[in-house]
């Protein structure tokens, strides 16, 4: 039989753990939260260092590093400074969810940098409009476009359908009636294929369609079938290996065909490490413009700053220049927001994002050179397709730059 | 049509060499050792590093392929299958699929997730056969795995090794009275596998490029590979390859994309109605 007091003091041993357990922190990878919350902004970001979005991930850290430094070494947000915290969701809705639950109960972020997959991101959305934080990111699903369900919420990426609306733009210039397309099977192949098959419904262009599955090595039938329709032009998407796959495939069979990579192979793929020279003879790839040597961009304060910070951090400079510019240009726009409204608080600062009035001097984001990214009806960026994108030959990648081969 | 061919022979050739894999750990063993393909997976990193950071020419590589197979097979026999020796292979099983999971963690960790080209056999280009286009890497893979398949089946049948696994396969009781070591064997048996797989990452990754997933899609068309070739059989898992990787390009080919595994599968389901032996499995005789 127990005595009462050995009981009590379990219990309250067990109360002690548990309060000890309690304040323990989450798997935040850097910094400290308990930074006097009028002295410094708190700039929260979630993104996926574990996994599959690794490498992307530690891109858009560098890039937010490298503007916090920025920001700080010029005073800061209306003279406070920014102090960056970087948690690391491992990529899993459930546990992004929890660390950011976690960190509102223990200080309300400024900003939130709101996951770097669409899923997280949708995840998180719903629980920083509740607590009236600000965030952006770059995930890129459609529905983060809800200004009723996330007033707060803005994206760092143009709306997927652009990509199709340049290419069937560019299509028409060129008097091109008849395509072919093969996409992945997965859920951003399936997303693509619909953006492209609507796209070239609307603008009455014949378009044959193959997909291969994510774990396919030899897409050699499926070129095939797609010759045998004597197409004009191949789309081809794939993010990562499958993308290599195809282009090799394509220079198996001999087919020369002038071919058109999407977003994804332009933006999201080195085509050195997935195939070679032979296999990119009449190929173009869609790409923004800040991923190339053209960029409008190249000569201001900003990205020289930005591109020695990353050189400072030691950066690989293995990812496409948008994924170190995006996050950059994230917490400059929220900046310029927070001092035009006069305020952080979310509702004041989305305000400002949707009419934001440059501020005088040289722009301090680089990836598009517009004055104001967002509006009250769209908080993704705002431009055209011709804007968005560019088509450029394909070719290796290096520090962030596609060196098209002639 | 020649084109097409050539292609599903080449990727069956890649599932056959898988196939291969868990046949010999599978008849020195009856365990199934779902982590083989991710030995092609790591030999596919190794044979990277070799090239492209020491510059070792390809003789080289592939022995380093088949040590760190080897070592690999090594430490999967020791520390996770031995310890569950007898305790039914429904835990050997599970377990092969953790260590599975552990190996393509740990390329991911060493050397992420994106997709890299292997540097040897590149720029082969192709040969014209029959006025088709034919990859001429295609063909060495193909040629290898019909290598590979022979010389293991052979070496099986004709040397007194070989003969010991197979009797401890049979019947693991009567070839330890009969003073064969089957755990001995079953060591052997994941060295071997793990070596001989690995060994060929300069081949295939060639075509399939080094990168952490890469096992993963590999293991289960191997494992219907071996299951329409009939397990135990060398012959059959080379058989059962090709017919896997024919039926998907010629699926693709002829009735579209979406018919490509589905064709695959309902073969599975024909033969396992049929023959449950497989093609060419092995039929256990009881001498009472």
């Amino acid at each position: 039989m127990v005595s009462r007091k050995t009981r009590l003091g379990a219990i309250a041993t067990l109360s002690i753990a548990a309060l000890l357990t309690g304040c323990a922190a989450g798997s935040d990878a850097s910094g400290a939260d308990v930074a006097g919350a009028d002295e410094t902004y708190l700039i929260y970001a979630d993104v996926s260092l574990t996994g599959v979005l690794a490498a992307s991930s530690q891109a858009q850290v560098e890039g937010l590093t490298a503007a916090v430094e920025a920001i700080n070494a010029d005073g800061g947000v209306d003279g406070r400074q920014l102090e960056l915290k970087i948690v690391d969701d491992q990529l899993d809705a459930s546990k992004a969810t929890t660390l950011l639950q976690e960190q509102l109960d223990s200080r309300k972020p400024d900003f939130v940098y709101h996951g770097v997959s669409s899923n997280i991101a949708l995840a998180m959305l719903p629980l920083l409009t509740r607590n009236e934080v600000f965030s952006m990111g770059t995930p890129s699903n459609d529905k983060i476009n809800d200004q009723e369900a996330y007033p707060y919420a803005f994206a760092l990426q143009v709306q997927a359908s652009l990509d199709a609306e340049n290419a069937v733009q560019r299509l028409q210039k060129e008097g091109i009636t008849k395509v072919a397309m093969i996409t992945n099977s997965d859920a951003n192949g399936q997303n693509a294929a619909d953006n492209y098959k609507k796209a070239f419904e609307d603008a009455g262009i014949d378009a044959a369609f193959e997909i291969y599955a994510p774990a396919d090595l030899d897409m050699t039938a499926q070129l095939q079938r797609l010759r045998a329709t004597d197409p004009e032009v191949l789309f081809v998407e794939g993010y990562g290996a499958p993308g290599g796959y195809v282009l090799q495939s394509r220079t198996k069979i001999g087919w020369d065909i002038d071919t058109w990579g999407t977003n994804s192979i332009g933006n999201g793929v080195n085509l050195k490490l997935v195939s070679s020279e032979e296999d990119w003879v009449n190929v173009q790839t869609t790409i923004h413009p800040i991923n190339t040597a053209q960029r409008e961009s190249a000569d201001t304060e900003a990205f020289k700053t930005l591109i020695a910070s990353l050189d400072e951090q030691g950066s690989k400079f293995d990812q496409s220049m948008q994924l170190y510019s995006y996050p950059w240009d994230g917490l400059y726009l929220w900046k310029a927001a927070v001092e035009q409204a006069g305020s952080s608080e979310a509702a004041d600062v989305a305000e400002a994002m949707e009419n934001l009035k440059a501020p005088e001097g040289e722009r301090a984001w680089v990836t598009f050179p517009l004055d104001s990214y967002y509006s009250a009806e769209n908080h993704f960026i705002n431009l055209t397709p011709e804007e968005a994108f560019i088509y450029v030959n394909a070719g290796p990648m290096s520090r962030g730059t596609i060196e098209p081969v002639e | 049509m020649i084109t097409t061919l050539s292609a599903g022979l080449s990727i069956g050739a890649i599932y056959a060499i898988v196939a291969i894999g868990y046949n010999i750990v599978f008849v020195a063993s009856k365990v199934f050792n779902f982590a083989q393909a991710q030995f092609l997976m790591i030999g596919t990193f190794i044979a990277l590093d070799a090239g492209a950071r020491y510059g070792l020419p390809i003789p080289l590589a592939i022995l380093l392929c088949a040590i760190v197979g080897a070592v690999i097979g090594a430490l999967e026999e020791i520390l996770a299958i031995r310890r569950l020796a007898g305790k039914g292979e429904h835990n050997e099983l599970v377990t092969t699929v953790g260590v599975s999971t552990l190996m393509a963690g740990a390329a991911l960790v060493i050397w992420g997730p994106e997709p890299i080209r292997t540097p040897y056999l590149t720029g082969l280009g192709q040969i014209q056969v029959f006025g088709s286009a034919v990859g001429v890497i295609d063909l060495a893979i193909t040629a290898i795995a019909i290598l590979l398949a022979s010389g293991v089946a052979v070496v099986t049948r004709r040397s007194m090794i070989g003969l010991a696994s197979l009797a401890s396969s049979e019947d693991r009781d009567a070839a330890m009275l009969r003073g064969i070591d089957v755990k001995r064997m079953a060591l052997g048996a994941f060295v071997v596998a793990g070596a001989l797989v690995a060994a060929t990452a300069p081949f295939v990754g060639a075509k399939t490029y080094a990168t952490y997933h890469l096992g993963d899609g590999l293991a289960v068309k191997a494992f219907v590979a071996l299951a329409i070739g009939g397990f135990g059989s060398y012959l059959g898992a080379l058989i059962g390859g090709f017919i896997v990787g024919l039926l998907e390009m010629l699926g693709a080919r002829f009735l579209g994309s979406e018919w490509q595994d589905i064709s695959v599968f309902v073969l599975l389901l024909i033969v396992l109605l049929v023959l449950p032996k497989g093609l060419f499995g092995r039929t256990k005789e009881r001498v009472v």
